[in-house]
């Protein structure tokens, strides 16, 4: 399909083939676990924010259950607390051991809440704060901080449930390149006595050259073609 | 000036005749015929006809003056030179874009991997380009099946109606004439191929359609309306670009091959062409009047 006229094929690379080939597994099995990140969560989990315009949220009780659940171990570092305005505010560092690289690694997260005030006075006035305010917009504010460091980790954590321009999440198709190109390799050795002479440069070139992204189809090719020998 | 080559997919621009010159078989046959009735004073059925005071020898030194005339490029084949001249000469390159050479591009291996499939045949994408003194091309696929060599150019086309209506342009022809020669092999195979449109030209189809009836002051309730109406023709652009999911379409009607063989005695008409494209191309300058 060459033109004589320039047509460029697309040169930029494929966003598997930035990553460390030898890799290749740890790679895939992040990509999938990222895939699970990104499923949209249980209807039931979602519940609507009367006081803040009906928004959706995930409960705090829901987020622990799926951290402890989908990460088996993580704790909540508070790193800031303090008031700002009429609210208080927590920022914590949500801490987690991935269960693909089995290294611990972190969110942060921000959170406030507004102190309470008597009936009719001013949000701003704060000798009119309500006994135990504090006490209760503190752990408030540091599950919000919490919730927003889960954000960071996918829709399943409630990323997106009140953003109206958000994008699928897919995994890269290329990353399990490398295991039909195995495949191939494994069938070329199986079948090589089956294979017609006319076709068993192609397949044996393709087999035995180096792995290469690029060639994602032509192993699918083949793989089907040595299955049916 | 250095080496002039002329890429296979387009030299069948160099094969067209300047108009009227062409020296077709009716005309040599028709030589031989006048040629018979000046010598024998028979005509080919055998019956006794005049030769002088006829218009006959006009027509035989007509006829052999255009069989011997000097061989002359056409206004395409010098437009097309002209093109090859600002390419190597200025960096000029005309960028040609549209939906069916993106869809040919994108499902190149698609096609390959059909004919794989269909013909139970391993077929391998060729990356390398060839040249000799007058052409160069990259051909999609050199097969090498022991007794003999073929060369396939893939076309992959844009919807069934292309498909079913698709068949062999000179270019495509000429480019086959070239294929041969620079791969040293016997026949050439064009196979025209209907596969699935790649997603985002489908999308593209799509929006092209709602761009239609889209407009910017629609209220959402419009918008709701409006996609729901859309949902019919996006149902429809995906049947007519997407085959794969139709069990009315079999892989293997999916799949148009045409074969041409090697002429030696064509290919050397194609050189002198190309000889000539060469000459034309040395007078070329970009203020040229010619």
């Amino acid at each position: 399909m060459s033109q004589e006229t320039a047509l460029v094929k697309k040169e930029l690379p494929a966003l598997s083939e930035l990553y460390d080939v030898s890799n290749i597994e740890t790679v895939f099995k992040k990509d999938q676990f990222n895939l699970l990140l990104n499923q949209q969560p249980e209807p039931k989990w979602i519940l609507e924010n009367k006081f803040a315009g009906n928004s959706k949220y995930i409960p705090i009780g829901v987020l622990e259950t799926l951290l402890q659940r989908i990460f088996k171990d993580f704790r909540i570092e508070v790193m800031r607390e303090g008031t700002m305005f009429n609210s208080v505010y927590v920022a914590i560092r949500l801490h987690y051991l991935h269960p693909i690289s089995n290294e611990w690694n972190y969110h942060d997260g921000v959170g406030a809440a507004q102190v309470q005030t008597k009936s009719g006075a001013s949000p701003a006035d704060l000798a009119s704060i309500n006994n135990n305010a504090v006490m209760m917009a503190l752990p408030m504010a540091k599950s919000y901080a919490i919730k927003d460091a889960c954000d960071h980790f996918g829709k399943l954590f409630g990323r997106d449930l009140n953003r109206k321009e958000t994008m699928g999440f897919g995994t890269d198709k290329n990353l399990d390149t490398e295991s039909i190109y195995e495949e191939l390799k494994s069938l070329f050795n199986e079948k090589k006595d089956k294979i017609p002479s006319s076709d068993f440069k192609e397949i044996e070139k393709s087999a035995e050259s180096e792995f290469d992204f690029k060639k994602i189809k032509e192993y699918k090719r083949f793989v089907g073609l040595l299955k049916s020998f | 000036m250095g080496k002039i080559l002329f890429n296979a997919s387009s030299a069948g621009a160099l094969w067209t005749e300047k108009k009227g010159s062409e020296f077709t078989e009716t005309n040599k046959v028709r030589i031989e015929e006048l040629i018979s009735e000046r010598d024998t004073g028979l005509n080919k059925n055998g019956n006794k006809v005049k030769w002088e005071g006829t218009q006959k020898p006009n027509e035989l030194a007509e006829l052999e003056a255009k069989r011997d005339a000097t061989p002359e490029l056409s206004d395409t084949a010098k437009n097309y030179v002209k093109r090859v001249w600002l390419k190597y000469e200025k960096g000029i390159v005309k960028n040609i874009k549209n939906k069916f050479l993106d869809k040919g591009l994108y499902q190149e291996e698609e096609s390959i991997s059909l004919l794989t499939e269909v013909e139970k045949i391993a077929y391998s994408k060729n990356e390398e380009r060839k040249e000799n003194d007058y052409f160069t091309g990259e051909c999609d696929i050199f097969k090498d099946f022991g007794d003999k060599k073929i060369v396939i150019d893939t076309k992959t086309c844009w919807d069934a109606e292309t498909f079913i209506n698709a068949k062999p342009s000179l270019d495509n022809i000429i480019q086959g004439d070239v294929y041969m020669e620079l791969w040293d092999c016997d026949e050439f195979h064009l196979k025209f191929c209907l596969v699935d449109t790649p997603e985002h030209l489908v999308q593209r189809e799509k929006d092209l359609e709602k761009w239609k009836y889209f407009s910017g002051d629609m209220s959402d309730a419009e918008l709701d309306l409006l996609e729901k109406q859309m949902e019919k023709i996006y149902a429809q652009i995906d049947k007519n670009l997407i085959y794969s999911n139709n069990d009315k379409i079999t892989k293997e009607e999916c799949i148009k091959t045409f074969v041409f063989y090697r002429d030696k005695d064509k290919y050397q008409k194609l050189v002198a062409k190309a000889k000539l494209g060469i000459e034309y191309y040395k007078t070329l300058s970009l203020n040229t009047k010619l």
